[in-house]
């Protein structure tokens, strides 16, 4: 018998990862690229002698990782190293106070009550809660999530989240936090766990406390190299196991014959496959590879999570000041959100995230300068003037950044590259730019992703941040998991 | 008497057969089974009687069986479950796979299997001709336990359990 074919539509992280996982089953696997790098979000380029990380830059769970390796049967070190930070992340606040969220809990707890006034033992309550809830939730929360249609699974989910305690469902993470913290600022340092996976904290649903568990608990790493050396690694190891990557290869469509899928085609060409997972947005998907609009439509009726504009900056000083990653918060952070999901736009006092990689290892920037990575929250593109809300944003995040760093950055940005939620849209195929798939702005929202495979065509599925179990590197790695085990099974899903 | 429902691999009805034959002959023929959970997410495990024609005593999920001619599938899978669990509940198609199998008394399992899902948590009465016993056990629970004590599972429910993981981590 001859071996089964598997074609992966797109290089994104859970498309590789899902090639790596069937390659290692036994499958030909063959992944079609529209772009000329793999990785989707998770690229990197190279500026006047500046090397950037294009896009997502914290990584926890490296586990995740290394179970493909070991999935994979390679030694994990030939491939990639990665290590612990000693502090996740560095924040500044308008009104002056400064906070260092150390990896060391008790070192965390001394900062919250020395910098904010809180009690030491508020932060160890909230991150042993964060554990709990991850422990309780999460599991249901990442294996066990439903879909609309499926309404048994959804009164098991429902029920089962209710009983583990309310509040996490019916409460905005805010008023979670409110109850935890006394200080605006812990308050607003929690809050800001929502935007991890896209999300509105005034909005999203208290359960999402369970992320701070991945980030202080479990930790957070710098991979050597930079983000771009977990496409990488992931690139080799797909190649050593005999997957094929073809780049410049845009699929036009796939082929669905009689309910079953039968392949794709490139460059007006039908190539045959047994399988076809989609790693591609799930909206674009049906409506441009299957030309069937209502239930892209469908898919629709979800919100879709934030967006972001992101400045690179070549910067000819160093700011001893900042760590890896450093976040300079909005003075009103429920303003902010306000605007970025109900007025669908962006607001003046931007949070401004800066990632500088150059502070890790040499290389990455010429010597005595830093490659700022810049970000600020962006709502999913429904048409805004973005050339316009660009150079608002850019005066405000300069502004800011005098503020609080008191320094005239404008005069020190040596080189500069820009990116908005169109050029996401255009370059990774995601549907409004969002970055991470649909929102968890509703209590359910989390439970109402697409599921990994379709109904209606069989041998068809769907890995990466828009469909179950979400956005974000550690839910991708595990949809690509998800989709194999569903093949490996060879259950046929109507 | 009735008969079992032969089918081809795209589950296309091509004749009838009385059922020990069709187990006898191998031939492929159309099956169902419905798994049941609790609101806590716990699955509704049997204990087939003890002196049933194949696999007396093993724990498997809460029912199996065949359309007979004539039959709808998910009629005779509500029917099914009313008769040997003693409770009726709204059942919902999941999904379908193939199964094949030689049982040690000669006859094989050759089903195109039809898989339910429902949930459940009130009085269940089973029919004491069919079920020894019956319990809810956690997905986590029965994973380990199919390790640790193998013999005490049917071979099909071995080979049903993690297609139903897959599929409940794919939703």
């Amino acid at each position: 018998m001859s071996v089964s074919k598997v074609i992966v539509i797109g290089s994104g992280v859970a498309g590789m990862a899902t090639a790596i996982r069937l390659a290692v089953q036994g499958y030909q696997v063959d992944v079609y690229e529209k772009n000329n790098f793999p990785g989707g979000k998770l690229h990197a380029f190279e500026k006047d002698g500046f090397t950037f990380d294009a896009g997502p830059s914290l990584f926890t769970q490296p586990k995740n990782i290394e179970a493909l390796f070991e999935l994979a049967g390679e030694p994990i070190a030939d491939y990639f190293s990665y290590r612990q930070l000693d502090i996740a992340c560095k924040y500044f606040y308008e009104n002056g106070k400064v906070l260092e969220a150390f990896a060391d809990p008790v070192l965390f707890g001394q900062a919250l009550q020395n910098q904010l006034g809180e009690s030491a033992a508020a932060a160890s309550n909230y991150l042993k809660e964060s554990e709990k809830v991850y422990n309780d939730i999460g599991s249901i929360f990442l294996n066990h999530s439903l879909h609309k249609r499926k309404t048994w699974l959804n009164r098991r989910v429902f029920k089962a989240l209710g009983a583990t305690k309310y509040g996490y469902l019916f409460k905005s993470l805010h008023r979670h936090n409110t109850k935890k913290f006394k200080s605006a600022e812990a308050v607003q340092l929690f809050n800001r766990y929502a935007t991890y996976n896209g999300s509105n904290p005034y909005k999203a649903p208290g359960m999402l406390s369970l992320i701070p568990h991945l980030e202080y608990n479990e930790g957070s790493f710098y991979p050597k190299g930079g983000m771009i050396s977990i496409t990488n690694a992931l690139h080799q190891l797909a190649i050593k196991k005999g997957v094929q990557f073809n780049f410049n290869s845009p699929v036009q469509k796939i082929i669905n014959h009689e309910g079953r899928v039968k392949g794709v085609v490139v460059n007006n060409q039908n190539i045959h496959a047994d399988i076809v997972v989609s790693n591609m947005d799930v909206f674009f998907t049906y409506r441009y590879l299957l030309n069937n609009e209502a239930r892209a439509n469908k898919v629709l009726k979800q919100e879709r999570s934030s967006s972001a504009l992101v400045f690179y900056w070549g910067i000819k000083k160093t700011f001893p000041q900042l760590q890896l990653h450093n976040i300079l918060f909005s003075k009103d952070y429920a303003a902010e959100f306000d605007c970025l999901f109900r007025k669908k736009t962006l607001y003046s006092d931007p949070t401004v995230y800066i990632n500088i990689t150059s502070k890790m290892e040499a290389g990455l920037a010429p010597e005595g300068k830093e490659n700022w990575f810049v970000m600020i929250n962006a709502p999913a593109n429904t048409g805004q003037k973005w050339e316009v809300l660009v150079q608002q944003a850019r005066q405000n995040i300069i502004a800011k950044l005098n503020r609080v760093l008191e320094t005239d950055i404008e005069s020190l940005i040596e080189t500069e590259e820009i990116l908005n939620p169109v050029i996401i849209e255009e370059q990774t195929a995601s549907y409004q730019g969002s970055l991470y798939g649909t929102s968890s702005n509703s209590k359910l929202a989390a439970f109402l992703r697409h599921p990994n495979f379709t109904g209606t065509i069989s041998s068809l599925y769907f890995c990466g941040g828009s469909v179950h179990p979400g956005g974000g590197i550690p839910l991708c790695l595990k949809s690509a998991e998800i989709v194999s085990q569903l093949i490996k099974n060879k259950i046929r899903v109507h | 008497m009735d008969k079992l429902i032969l089918v081809d691999e795209h589950d296309l009805p091509v004749g009838a057969m009385e059922k020990m034959e069709a187990h006898q002959k191998a031939l492929l023929h159309r099956a169902f089974s419905v798994f049941i959970f609790n609101s806590k997410g716990e699955m509704l495990l049997q204990q087939r009687a003890l002196n049933k024609y194949h696999s007396g005593g093993l724990w498997t999920n809460a029912c199996c069986s065949h359309p007979y001619e004539g039959q709808e599938t998910l009629a005779a899978a509500e029917k099914r479950l009313r008769e040997e669990m003693g409770f009726s509940t709204p059942l919902t198609k999941a999904f379908d796979f193939v199964y094949k199998a030689p049982f040690d008394n000669g006859l094989t399992e050759y089903e195109f299997d039809h898989v339910f899902v429902g949930s459940y948590e009130s009085e269940i009465i089973p029919d004491q001709a069919e079920v020894a016993d019956y319990c809810y056990m956690t997905m986590k629970d029965i994973k380990n336990s199919l390790q640790s004590h193998p013999q005490k599972y049917t071979e099909w429910f071995k080979i049903a359990f993690p297609k139903m993981e897959s599929y409940l981590a794919a939703v």
